[in-house]
């Protein structure tokens, strides 16, 4: 790689992807932004000409789902948020110094998913025109809508991540800055308002309380505020319960896992950092991610097994629906391929360390992450399918313009995740 | 206070569906929205057959879950009991339509001037069998039984809360008709039914024709068991479950 | 902020962003020019009341007449949707004429008013001067009988003219003339009603008698929370299922045989009602060997048991012998009861359950429950007249609609008349309240059989002595002119179709258009390009919807009557002329306008005008004048009918029931046996005439299995046709929002009999019908939908569909009436459409 030999110092290999730019980045740039602009035509198709481009009709009488996959990549962005930054959190606290390496990139996922989060409700909404009305009658509303519940946890924890962020990198900027090209300086100034040499330990005791409110408040919201979202709901039949607090927190905890599992090893693949991300990293996030993967499972039979001893008629049909019914190829090719499989392998993995493969794990996070996307969908959908009232069964097949902005919010998200790599520090130069 | 309701009465329905039809030439819904539906179900196996009807307004509940869902309060409750939709308010995310456990919801997917049964809008049917077009009588009137009172603003507050496909991208639904209640007229539905199985007045007023028939005959509400507290009470046979059988052949429409 | 403002032109109703969502805009205010505006209905039948709501001149919403008795104020989902008719977009806009062959789909040009009906008149007129019998006018639901059916056609002089009473139900109003003199259909007197057997009776969907929806199902409903019970008489259970208390689901052509066994056991029961039988009916009349009554001076006899001897059967203080035999001078003579006991001895309710598919338990029971609840010998007192108290009622209509249909109707009726439950408290009784002897049982009495037929429908004729009007015969007399000997020829007929669709709504679809292809001319008056118009018209002339002043409209439930008008409730649309001012200029054109005999003075006629309110006879009539007239007749004017709607007046009690009247039943006794039909019967055969048309020319109901049952052994099961509630015979499929509601029709099959061959819900399968007589057979493909409510041997149909022309119900469903087949073997004796026939499914 270009300029290999003049690096002796590490941290300078940790800034290589700042100082250098290859080839590969523009083409990545390119192909990002096409379909970000791609998603941006599918956008304005659907402001133009109305939701009626989506897949999405009203339930009951016009048998359809009216929440759709807008909705199930809200919530699915918004699990790997919450679970990111809490990782990174976790991290801080624990003083598990060897998976420091991957701690910006967790706190990193977590602001950018949030947003793009944000996005999949814009896009989700009829009048996105008068979003600010949430705002406007905020306090009208904050004592029962589970939706201003949402906004405000989902601002609250954007603003500590974003701040949790910031405070962490400061002493980067601060310390390597004569290192980082001039050409972004003034990306960098933000960082060192007010700075000075000794503010370390303040700083790191002010990271270290939001790291713990950050924990506290992600298993609040995951396992709360966002499944209240469905759990309150007494009128579906497939969303209402308890059991979707713990249910989310955990998909919350594996979505996140396997986002940074994939995430590291295309870094450390992309930047030739195998000596800054060990392997160990990965085998203990395997092992956590088994953990996780194994207790979701249980969730996913819990839920069945109540539906399915008594059989309540509504319910029943939708487990009917999801076990034999025309979502069960989808259902139980998630359920195989997509979790007890790959959790088979992170287990076997787990227990005989030996036969551990970087490349086997981050093929199972893969698998998990898709599974839960595919996870979240049925979730929204299928109960809307399958109404209470005898209505006919309905359908829902999402369209272009839903699978294009599904697209755009992933090809954003990669878009901003790599621009930051360009400009910042991914890994923590001064700890690692 | 006025506390609104309907009973309606199922001894009596024969599934006509004259109050979807009423329902929606009053409130001018976009095709494919009915506010009122009717479910036609078969139970039964030959020869112990029945046929039987269960017509399906809003329920106005008195612990409603789409107004506790709405983010910005357009969906609220009047005090004489109508939930109604703010127009000029809502956003479009639909939270009130998986709220509801009755499905009473419609949402505007498309621009409602573009769904009114024929393309207005381009004239369909213009010099077709003979020269002229609708917009040369009318003018260009959407659909072209369009009811004025629903421009007009309804309630304390003066609130755009009156029949249907106002704008793109917002919520509607039942509303008991309120640019007709507040008149001192019946819903739609209710001045329709051919069989007088609809009744609506204040079910607090003992007087009232359905504070009558509630004391006269048994009733149910759709439901009940989740704690809604719908206004809607049915007299007579017990509600369908998943088990009948739909023969209803439409509407089976959707935008 | 810029790029919401930007995108906010996007959104509809939008004028910016901003202004719109915090100072919405009152577009249009509704307190502007408002009114109301009293009408009738127009899409229906019974024409109920309508108040129309006009605002700034624009038709906003149609409801009820809160005065109208028919309706009450309120309305069905026809009469509500019928605004969107009256705003379709497809509606013929102005006179077109055809300009290519007949027998494809029309391609059309615009004429003027003028050349239009200059055309039509000179053919009319041509037509009339040549020969009076080649002008067909045929209507389908056209109102105002007066204007159209009579004035018109009397000053004409047609001969042909048709209405659609064959395809209905008119062998039950040749049944009631036959056996009562009046033309009327089975009603109930629902106010006293205490058990109500529904035959073949839609009663929740179709009309029945008269009326066309609202009416009937309010007065059942309200009769049953007073506790009435329900007894349905179905192959198919419909709609009113919740209401009904026992349903017999009966095989399709077979009512004759279940009927014949209830008299048969309500006779073993003696739950006869002697009084009514002895006094009102022609049971005691003696029957001679040779099937005739025994007379003297032309006075039917009866044995008087007090003399023991015959007397004139309308002599004061004798009692007739309903049994036993007699012999007077030479004759061994029978009264007609004792023949009817012995006719009906065979027909058990063991035979009838073979044939039926009804339990004989079950038979026997129902007769009792009715002849039990007859309440026999039980009076009342209602407004101080003494009355018999007969609480049970067959109401029917269309069980007319079978190749037995005439008997069938008498048989029915024969159960009533056994217990005596006709026209009094509680019973049967009859909407039309008028009796008229010689024009039925008077003139059939003396009337001979023509050879030679004058009307394509063959009335009068050796073939349908006693005819409906059969207008499905005529494309068949049109086809094969000389099997009839019609002595006319088809080339050179015109026809004017007035609200109707033969094409769509009479079998067999391809006969009708190669009948109709060969007349010289065909007009057709219609609101919309109707099938027929599209493949047969030569010109059609645009009628409106409902905005046309229309009547007199005599509107009558059991308990009141009223006077009312259409009255045109926005100025025509389009070009479209209102049917009546057609009638007036076509008349005009014609030369049968003005003058005696002509359409005015027919009119004045018809609308009963006294002397001083006539119209004057060589003054072109506007339509206002016309009805002022006639509401001056009234006791008051146009005017008040424009402020009111709806003038109403209370039947009383002593109208109400026939047997109330003076004399009782306006002096007719009833013929339990038909004389009449053993006349034309025995004429027939002596004429020569094939038996398949005098069969059922008997004088009791006599059991044959119908002619459908010689169908080959793989045509199992019986196809129905029937109504359903949202749609309006041919003419509502198109309405865009009943079509919402209903778009389609199915192929109705039960549940376990589709599943024994492989059919599942929503398959497509072939639907084929065998005719027996010619060996044709048709064939068309239908979506077959599971039931479980109809017999497993019968599949249905529902009328309304099978357009081509309108978009909107184009290609959607599929049309029954192409299984149907016209004709001998599957119309009824006197030419009414069976709508039963054997037919195969498969995949």
């Amino acid at each position: 790689m270009k300029g290999e030999g003049i690096e002796s110092k590490p941290e300078e290999q940790l800034l290589r992807p700042i100082i250098y730019t290859t080839k590969a980045f523009y083409v990545a740039i390119a192909v990002l932004i096409g379909t970000t602009m791609w998603s941006g035509y599918a956008w304005w198709t659907q402001l133009t000409q109305g939701l009626v481009v989506t897949g999405m009709r009203d339930l009951g009488v016009s048998f359809g789902s009216p929440w759709g996959v807008y909705i199930a990549n809200f919530i699915w962005y918004v699990g790997i948020a919450h679970g990111g930054i809490a990782v990174s959190a976790g991290i801080r606290i624990t003083k598990l110094e060897k998976y420091r390496p991957i701690a910006r990139m967790a706190e990193l996922l977590t602001v950018i998913t949030l947003l793009m989060a944000g996005l999949s409700i814009v896009f989700d909404l009829g009048r996105p025109d008068r979003i600010f009305f949430m705002i406007i009658y905020y306090w009208d509303r904050i004592g029962q809508s589970p939706l201003i519940w949402d906004l405000t946890v989902i601002f609250a924890y954007s603003i500590l991540s974003v701040t949790y962020l910031y405070l962490t990198m400061r002493e980067d900027i601060a310390t390597y800055l004569e290192k980082l090209p001039r050409r972004w300086r003034w990306f960098y100034k933000p960082f060192l308002l007010g700075y000075s040499p000794g503010e370390k330990e303040k700083v790191d005791q002010i990271a270290w309380w939001i790291a713990i409110t950050l924990i506290v408040l992600m298993a609040l919201l995951s396992g709360g505020v966002i499944p209240w979202l469905f759990g309150l709901m007494v009128s579906q039949a497939g969303w209402y319960g308890a059991v979707q607090g713990p249910y989310f927190l955990t998909a919350a905890l594996v979505s996140a896992i396997s986002g940074i599992i994939i995430i590291a090893s295309i870094i450390r693949r992309l930047f030739r950092w195998e000596k800054q991300i060990k392997p160990e990293i990965f085998k203990g996030l395997g092992t956590i991610l088994a953990v996780l993967t194994v207790i979701y499972l249980w969730f996913i039979l819990h839920e069945q097994l109540t539906i399915r001893y008594a059989g309540p008629t509504t319910e029943l049909a939708i487990s009917d629906a999801l076990l034999m019914g025309s979502f069960s190829p989808i259902y139980w090719t998630m359920l195989i391929v997509g979790l007890i499989l790959p959790f088979i392998y992170l287990a076997i993995q787990a227990i005989y360390p030996k036969v551990f493969s970087l490349k086997g794990t981050v093929i199972s996070a893969i698998l998990i992450l898709v599974a839960l996307w595919v996870k979240r969908f049925l979730l929204v959908v299928i109960s809307l399918l399958y109404p209470r009232l005898p209505y006919p069964v309905g359908s829902y097949t999402p369209t272009w313009v839903e699978w294009s902005l599904v697209l755009g919010t992933l090809a954003i998200a990669s878009l901003l995740y790599i621009v930051f790599i360009k400009i910042y520090p991914i890994i923590e130069l001064k700890r690692s | 206070m006025v506390r609104y309701g309907m009973v309606i009465d199922l001894s009596r329905c024969v599934g006509c569906r004259a109050c979807m039809e009423a329902c929606k030439v009053e409130n001018n819904t976009p095709k494919g929205v009915f506010w009122m539906y009717v479910f036609v179900r078969e139970e039964g196996k030959y020869p112990n057959v029945k046929v039987r009807f269960m017509p399906r307004p809003c329920m106005h509940c008195d612990n409603p879950p789409c107004v506790k869902v709405c983010p910005v309060g357009a969906r609220h409750k009047r005090k004489d009991g109508l939930v109604l939709t703010d127009y000029n308010r809502c956003i479009g995310c639909r939270y009130c339509e998986v709220a509801c456990p009755y499905g009473v919801n419609s949402f505007n997917w498309k621009n409602p001037v573009e769904n009114q049964y024929y393309d207005w809008n381009s004239e369909e049917g213009k010099d077709v069998f003979g020269t002229g077009s609708i917009k040369d009588e009318i003018g260009e009137v959407i659909p072209p039984y369009k009811n004025p009172d629903l421009e007009e603003l309804y309630g304390e507050e003066r609130r755009l809360t009156a029949g249907g496909g106002h704008y793109i991208g917002v919520i509607e639904k039942c509303t008991f008709c309120v640019h007709r209640v507040e008149k001192g007229k019946l819903p739609a539905c209710v001045e329709t039914c051919p069989v007088f199985a609809l009744h609506f007045g204040d079910l607090d007023d003992p007087n009232s024709e359905v504070s009558k028939l509630l004391v006269k005959k048994s009733w149910f509400r759709l439901l009940e068991e989740l704690g809604t507290e719908p206004r809607v009470y049915y007299l007579g046979q017990p509600p369908f479950t998943h088990l009948s059988k739909n023969i209803l052949i439409g509407p089976k429409v959707r935008v | 902020m810029v790029a919401t403002i930007a995108l906010s032109k996007y959104f509809s109703g939008l004028d910016g962003l901003l202004t719109d969502t915090l100072h919405p805009q009152v577009i249009e205010s509704s307190s502007a020019e408002e009114e109301w505006i009293p009408t009738t209905c127009w899409i229906g039948k019974q024409d109920c009341g309508v108040l129309a709501r006009k605002v700034n001149g624009r038709i906003v919403k149609l409801e009820g007449h809160p005065d109208h008795p028919l309706n009450l104020g309120k309305l069905c989902p026809k009469g509500v949707a019928q605004i969107m008719q009256l705003y379709d977009p497809y509606r013929v806009k102005a006179p077109l004429k055809r300009t290519n062959p007949k027998g494809e789909p029309g391609e059309w040009v615009e004429i003027s008013w003028d050349e239009a009906l200059n055309i039509v008149g000179d053919k009319l007129r041509d037509v009339r001067e040549r020969d009076r019998r080649l002008f067909i006018w045929q209507k389908g639901r056209s109102k105002s009988s007066a204007f159209y059916d009579n004035a018109f056609n009397k000053a004409f002089g047609t001969v042909n003219k048709q209405t659609h009473g064959a395809v209905c139900s008119d062998a039950f109003y040749r049944a009631t003339e036959l056996t009562f003199s009046i033309s009327g259909s089975p009603t109930a007197d629902f106010r006293y009603c205490k058990y109500l057997i529904a035959w073949g009776f839609n009663f929740t969907e179709a009309g029945g008698p008269h009326l066309c929806f609202i009416t009937w199902p309010r007065e059942i409903v309200n009769a049953k929370e007073r506790g009435m019970k329900i007894v349905s008489i179905d192959p198919r259970i419909r709609a009113g299922s919740h209401l009904v208390d026992e349903w017999l689901p009966i095989k399709p052509g077979t009512d004759m045989a279940l009927a014949l066994a209830m008299a048969n056991v309500l006779i073993e029961e003696n739950l006869i009602d002697e009084e009514y039988l002895k006094n009102y009916t022609n049971a005691p009349f003696l029957v001679k060997e040779d099937g005739y009554f025994l007379r003297v001076d032309d006075k039917e006899q009866v044995w008087d048991l007090n003399s023991s001897s015959a007397q004139p059967h309308d002599k004061a203080g004798i009692d007739p012998a309903l049994t036993g035999g007699y012999t007077v001078g030479e004759f061994s003579v029978k009264p007609v009861f004792q023949k009817l006991i012995e006719h009906i001895s065979n027909y058990t309710p063991e035979w009838a359950s073979d044939i039926c598919g009804i339990p004989s338990e079950t038979i026997r029971r129902i007769a009792r429950e009715f002849g039990e609840n007859a309440m026999i010998g039980s009076k009342v007192t209602i407004d101080g007249i003494d009355l018999p108290y007969r609480p049970v009622a067959i109401m029917g209509y269309h069980v007319s609609q079978q190749e037995l249909g005439t008997q069938a109707s008498r048989a029915i009726w024969l159960l009533s008349m056994l217990v005596g439950a006709i026209d009094v408290v509680g019973s049967t009784r009859f909407w039309e309240r008028k009796v008229d002897y010689a024009s039925y049982q008077g003139k059939w009495s003396t009337m001979s059989l023509k050879d030679v037929p004058d009307k394509l429908s063959l009335d009068g004729s050796k073939f349908y002595p006693i005819a409906s009007g059969g207008a499905t015969q005529a494309p068949l007399t049109l086809l094969n002119p000389e099997k009839y000997g019609l002595p006319y020829n088809p080339e050179d007929m015109v026809m004017m179709l007035h609200m109707v669709n033969p094409v769509l709504t009479f079998p067999k679809q391809e006969k009708v258009i190669e009948g109709y292809k060969k007349l010289n001319f065909i007009v057709a008056i219609d609101p919309w390009l109707s099938e027929t118009a599209d493949y047969l018209a030569d010109i059609v002339l645009p009628a409106t919807t409902m905005e046309k002043y229309e009547g007199p409209l005599d509107v009558r439930t059991l308990y009141y009557k009223a006077d009312t008008l259409r009255l045109p409730i926005i100025e025509p649309m389009f070009q479209s002329k209102m049917d009546a001012e057609i009638y007036i200029e076509l008349s005009e054109k014609i030369g049968i306008l003005y003058g005696t005999n002509g359409f005015i003075d027919h009119l004045n006629k018809e609308l009963k005008l006294p002397e001083d309110l006539k119209l004057p006879l060589d003054v072109k009539p506007t339509l206002a004048d016309i009805f002022d007239r006639w509401a001056k007749s009234k006791g008051v004017d146009l005017e008040w009918f424009k402020k009111n709607g709806v003038k109403v007046s209370k039947i009383t009690t002593k109208d109400l029931y026939m047997r109330a009247w003076s004399p009782p039943y306006g002096g007719v006794k009833a013929h339990l046996y038909s004389e009449i039909l053993k006349r034309f019967g025995d004429a027939m055969a002596a004429k020569g005439v094939p038996e398949i048309y005098r069969q059922d020319y008997t004088p009791f109901p006599t059991w044959r299995s119908p002619t459908m049952e010689s169908s080959p052994s793989d045509y199992d099961l019986y196809l129905i046709c029937f109504k359903n509630i949202e749609h309006k015979q041919s003419r509502t499929a198109f309405n865009a929002l009943l079509n919402e509601i209903q778009p389609e029709n199915r192929l109705l099959i039960n549940s376990e009999t589709a599943r024994n061959r492989g059919i599942n819900d929503g398959d497509r399968v072939w639907v084929e019908s065998y005719n027996v007589v010619t060996g044709e057979t048709a064939r068309v493909s239908a979506t077959a939908m599971l039931i479980e409510g109809i017999r497993p041997d019968t599949v249905a149909i529902s009328h309304h569909f099978g357009h081509w022309v309108h978009p909107v119900s184009k290609n959607k469903g599929v049309n029954s009436n192409r299984l149907f087949f016209s004709g001998e073997g599957y119309t009824d004796m006197t030419g009414n459409q069976s709508f039963n026939i054997k037919v195969k499914v498969y995949k």
